[in-house]
């Protein structure tokens, strides 16, 4: 169990790497309310796993392993509703003309993203992030070749699918 | 599309996101400054409200094998098939016990820092698991037919005993014995498995069972669908 001492530096570091819970917690989450949950749900894991954190990886790997596993593991079933829902709440912004095609491929990416399996979903995220090839395949749990094969169709498959509907 | 496209897009959409939910999101990470109010997340803590629900359901078949076994021993042996009719009841009753006491331990060693991989296929052995304990609880049923059974009613009810009575249980015998050898995973799509598992439970484990290939094709690399 953690003792106090541990959690005053896990929430230092929680801190300094918040915006990783919220960016698993947006991908994964699609109702307002289950956002907010995911992230309570994700804090609380952290914290618990917090112990046996090894120091042989980076914080931030340990933290996307924890995180991602927690919201596949509980807001899984949700990507089934998810398909006409955004991925991420994103404030409308009218006001720049260029900036409006920017804003609709946005959503476009949004609306694939969503539709993609959670573990695509996962290894997406971490290369938006600039992982490593390396960091990647420890998070996930796959060979660095499996990565790399993997993220090139799930790409592939997503430039398709964006380039269709701008097409249309 | 150019490789960096798709990079631009997602950073337009990190810098177009909603910022009273970025703000909210933020503001429920800074609120938990305590060693308290950590602790107090693990009262709304799905894997807590998961392992509560098993404990639950884990107590009730407790409770109900010591029922059984009270009335056997109120009974004192002077019906034996009463007697054993319970007692093969509450042995099946507390194999399911067994099954979901493991089910706990198994949660409570969930370890969510280890590979994704590796995580997920522990829940979906977990989740697939719930088999087990389906198979081992329809063994109990033709128990149900034979408790009431006496050596004074045999001889009292004459034909109709062995004409009705004994042919329900046998039937009852062969179907919990098929049922226990044939609810598999292996079986999952045929028609008399889908009508078993109708309804909520049947969704819940068609999706872990099609989740499960989904892990192991992303483990194996097995591109199918793209």
């Amino acid at each position: 169990m953690v003792d106090e001492q541990q959690t005053t530096s896990f929430l230092q570091l929680l801190e300094q790497h918040k915006g990783i819970v919220i960016k698993v917690a947006s991908m994964y989450a699609t109702g307002f309310n289950s956002k907010d949950d995911l992230v309570q749900e994700i804090i609380y894991q952290l914290w618990r796993s917090y112990p046996t954190y090894n120091q042989q990886y980076r914080f931030t790997t340990w933290m996307y392993r924890v995180s991602l596993n927690v919201a596949i593991s509980f807001y899984r079933q949700e990507k089934r509703n998810a398909i006409n829902r955004v991925l991420l709440p994103v404030a409308e912004d009218t006001t720049d003309e260029c900036n409006l095609q920017q804003q609709e491929q946005a959503k476009l990416l949004q609306k694939y993203i969503a539709l993609l399996k959670p573990l695509d979903k996962a290894l997406l995220l971490l290369y938006f992030e600039e992982k490593t090839y390396k960091e990647m395949a420890e998070v996930l749990g796959i060979t660095e070749t499996n990565v790399a094969t993997r993220l090139s169709r799930v790409k592939e498959k997503l430039k398709q699918q964006i380039e269709k509907e701008i097409k249309y | 599309m150019q490789e960096n496209e798709l990079k631009n897009m997602w950073k337009v959409l990190e810098a177009k996101l909603d910022e009273t939910r970025l703000l909210n999101m933020q503001s429920i990470i800074q609120n938990v400054q305590t060693f308290g109010q950590l602790q107090a997340l693990k009262a709304g803590n799905k894997m807590t409200s998961l392992l509560r629900i098993k404990k639950a359901v884990m107590l009730l078949g407790v409770v109900w094998t010591a029922l059984l076994l009270f009335l056997v021993w109120a009974n004192g042996f002077s019906n034996l098939y009463f007697c054993i009719s319970l007692l093969c009841i509450a042995a099946v009753t507390f194999m399911a016990v067994l099954v979901y006491a493991r089910h706990i331990w198994l949660i409570s060693q969930l370890d969510f820092s280890s590979n994704i991989v590796k995580v997920q296929q522990k829940i979906c052995a977990l989740q697939t698991s719930t088999i087990q304990i389906t198979r081992i609880l329809f063994l109990q049923s033709p128990f149900y037919c034979t408790w009431f059974w006496s050596a004074q009613m045999i001889q009292g009810s004459g034909m109709k005993f062995w004409l009705i009575s004994v042919p329900i249980a046998l039937f009852f015998t062969m179907v919990s014995v098929w049922l226990y050898k044939n609810i598999r995973i292996e079986n999952a799509g045929k028609k008399w498995f889908r009508f078993l598992f109708s309804g909520r439970e049947w969704t819940l484990l068609t999706d872990a069972l099609q989740y499960m290939q989904e892990v192991e094709d992303f483990k194996k690399d097995n591109l199918a669908g793209y």
